[in-house]
């Protein structure tokens, strides 16, 4: 029994670590996607897809200081922020493309994705308006 | 007041908008890196295999990349490569008379001997030529022979020769005196432009890497855990490490696994004819028809953190003429003036002519902080010149464990075992040196510490083991399984810039 509150207290606490650490993601009106899956989102901000809804993906990245930056290398990239840029410098030597843009905030990622047809990021629900379109993270 | 806040905002992110793309489009960046390797028992032969003196100091890289992205349908790629080597030069000036090093390093051929020695003014060599000849005095001029350089005879070539001794003796140990020498070279690494036309389909032309296994198209220093690639890769390169023509690659995705793929046609393997291994010159054509293709397909699995599989393929020709330059006068013609472009014949030949069919196999596997990777690449090379064939087999394994020390820190112990032997079935496949080592292993174990992402320092020690045939024919016989080996300390600091 004892077991078994430990384990709810620790699903609790994850559960409201994971909420702290929710980002929505956010993509140009202009294109046609409506949801993305985090394979896709992992390509797209691995330099592994081009392509996405009918628009060349331009991934924007936070700066490391924001919250949300390490929140997404964890949930969606799988790798620790070390290794993700460490990811990055490897690709650019290897030739095999160079380091998404990089915004200081969550607003400042939102104007750029409102003016650039492709631009995809991931930012603060707060920020959210009807500038940029939000789909779903499945 | 809001609204002019609000207009003026709009303003900058438009304009950063407009500056991200135009940053975007071109970009420079690159690497360098800085090595020193003691050798603790450094033999002549493996000196002369390796290239290296005792201690060697070099800044082993430092590539630039210009990378120029106009639209999203056209990616040019540009690496040039500088390198800086204090080395010992391993060519050898050999017992063979005929040749001699001219200050650059550069092997001399008899006719050049003679536009070589000549230009140092020494006059003596006429009479003597003269005399070597059996001719009267003055006979042959300082300039005839000057002239005659490019198409001379056999006979007079050989007169001359013999009267150039002692000046290619005294030439040649001031060549050894000055082995000792710093090289510095700029390379173009690849030249390559892309059109994209999605992530399934695209095109490359120029000059690219070969897409073959893991630590070829790594490729660099901090991209390298080991301060030295597996010698398959750049000393006995089984794949080429580069090559020139048109690819094809693309992946696709099986969920949340990918298959990526390339396809190439290339000019296939560069690299000296056989007529030239050791003269340093490579007077040869390179034929046109010397095609080769191959591939590279990869699947990755989004399982642990990522488990990869390839297998690597290639198939070419290497086949190169040398082209002889004669002329056969009477000598009273001859004394009169330079040779007339009417009397030289030419006459090509294949001096290299092989087949050659490369397959290769890789993976690695992430799991945790645990890398495990391995290759394993055979090579067969069939001599169409001399019956008989080569073959060449070649793997590695590698070991490391990443140790996070906060978020810019990091250490990972590394350990390798490398084995690559070839079998030569004829005298005639010689791309692959000395007929009598069949081989050699590698193991090293070392640190790779990662300081901020973009620096790396490296420690390593490592052991290279020549092997030798079972009846060698060149080599004493009272030599020793330690004469051919080296036992080295090596580190290397590397940025990515």
């Amino acid at each position: 029994m004892k077991m078994l509150k430990n384990l709810f207290v620790a699903l609790l606490a994850g559960a409201a670590l994971a909420s702290a650490a929710d980002f929505v993601v956010i993509v140009n009106p202009a294109n046609s996607a409506a949801s993305i899956s985090g394979a896709e989102m992992k390509r797209i901000y691995t330099g592994k897809m081009s392509q996405f809804g009918g628009q060349k993906a331009v991934p924007i990245n936070l700066a490391d200081s924001d919250p949300f930056y390490a929140a997404f290398a964890d949930k969606i990239v799988k790798m620790s922020t070390q290794d993700y840029k460490q990811f990055w410098v490897d690709a650019q030597i290897k030739g095999e493309g160079t380091a998404p843009m990089v915004q200081r905030n969550s607003a400042a990622a939102k104007m750029i994705v409102a003016a650039l047809p492709g631009a995809i990021a991931y930012v603060d629900a707060s920020v959210v308006d009807a500038t940029v379109k939000k789909i779903d993270l499945k | 007041m809001k609204r002019i806040i609000a207009l003026g905002m709009m303003g900058l992110g438009v304009l950063s908008v407009a500056q991200a793309q135009e940053a975007d489009k071109f970009k420079v960046y690159g690497f360098a890196d800085m090595s020193m390797e003691y050798y603790k028992n450094a033999s002549s032969f493996n000196t002369q295999f390796l290239g290296q003196d005792k201690l060697n100091l070099a800044l082993t890289h430092a590539n630039t990349y210009f990378d120029f992205n106009p639209n999203q349908n056209i990616k040019a790629l540009l690496e040039v490569g500088f390198t800086s080597n204090k080395s010992k030069d391993v060519y050898s000036v050999g017992s063979d008379p005929n040749l001699i090093v001219d200050p650059s390093g550069n092997a001399l051929s008899d006719a050049q001997i003679i536009g070589y020695v000549t230009s140092l003014k020494l006059d003596s060599i006429v009479a003597a030529t003269n005399t070597a000849m059996g001719l009267p005095a003055g006979s042959i001029t300082l300039a005839q022979l000057e002239g005659m350089a490019p198409g001379t005879t056999a006979a007079v070539q050989s007169g001359v020769t013999e009267a150039l001794t002692p000046q290619l003796a005294q030439a040649r140990a001031s060549q050894e005196a000055a082995k000792e020498k710093r090289y510095q070279n700029i390379s173009i690494q690849r030249a390559y432009f892309d059109l994209l036309i999605n992530d399934g389909i695209n095109f490359r032309m120029g000059q690219f890497i070969t897409p073959a296994g893991i630590w070829n198209v790594d490729h660099a220093s901090p991209v390298i855990l080991t301060v030295r690639q597996p010698l398959q890769t750049t000393v006995t390169p089984i794949f080429p490490e580069s090559q020139l023509g048109f690819m094809l690659y693309g992946r696709q995705y099986l969920g949340d696994h990918d298959l990526n793929y390339n396809l190439y046609a290339t000019s296939g393997r560069t690299g000296p004819s056989a007529a030239s291994i050791g003269s340093g010159y490579d007077n040869s054509i390179d034929s046109p028809s010397d095609l080769a293709v191959g591939g590279h397909i990869g699947l990755k699995l989004d399982i642990l953190k990522g488990i990869s599989f390839g297998i690597s393929s290639m198939t070419g020709t290497m086949r190169k003429k040398f082209q002889d330059q004669q002329a056969t006068l009477a000598l009273a013609d001859l004394l009169q003036g330079a040779i007339a472009a009417k009397d030289l014949q030419y006459n090509s030949h294949f001096d290299t002519k092989e087949r050659e069919f490369i397959v290769g196999g890789d993976t690695k596997i992430e799991a945790g902080n645990l890398t495990v990777q391995g290759e394993c690449n055979f090579r067969t090379i069939d001599n169409q010149l001399v019956k008989g064939k080569t073959d060449m087999l070649g793997y590695y394994g590698l070991v490391a464990y990443k140790i996070a020390m906060g978020n810019n820190f990091g250490v990972s112990p590394y350990a390798m075992y490398e084995n690559v032997g070839w079998k030569t079935t004829d005298a005639g496949a010689r791309s692959l040196g000395d007929s009598d080592i069949n081989g050699f292993y590698l193991a090293l174990s070392g640190l790779n510490f990662s300081i901020f992402t973009n620096f790396h320092l490296k420690l390593e020690v490592s052991r290279l083991q020549l092997l030798l045939n079972k009846n060698p024919t060149n080599f004493p016989t009272d030599i020793t399984e330690n004469d051919l080996a080296s036992n080295v300390f090596s580190s290397q600091f590397s940025v990515a810039f």
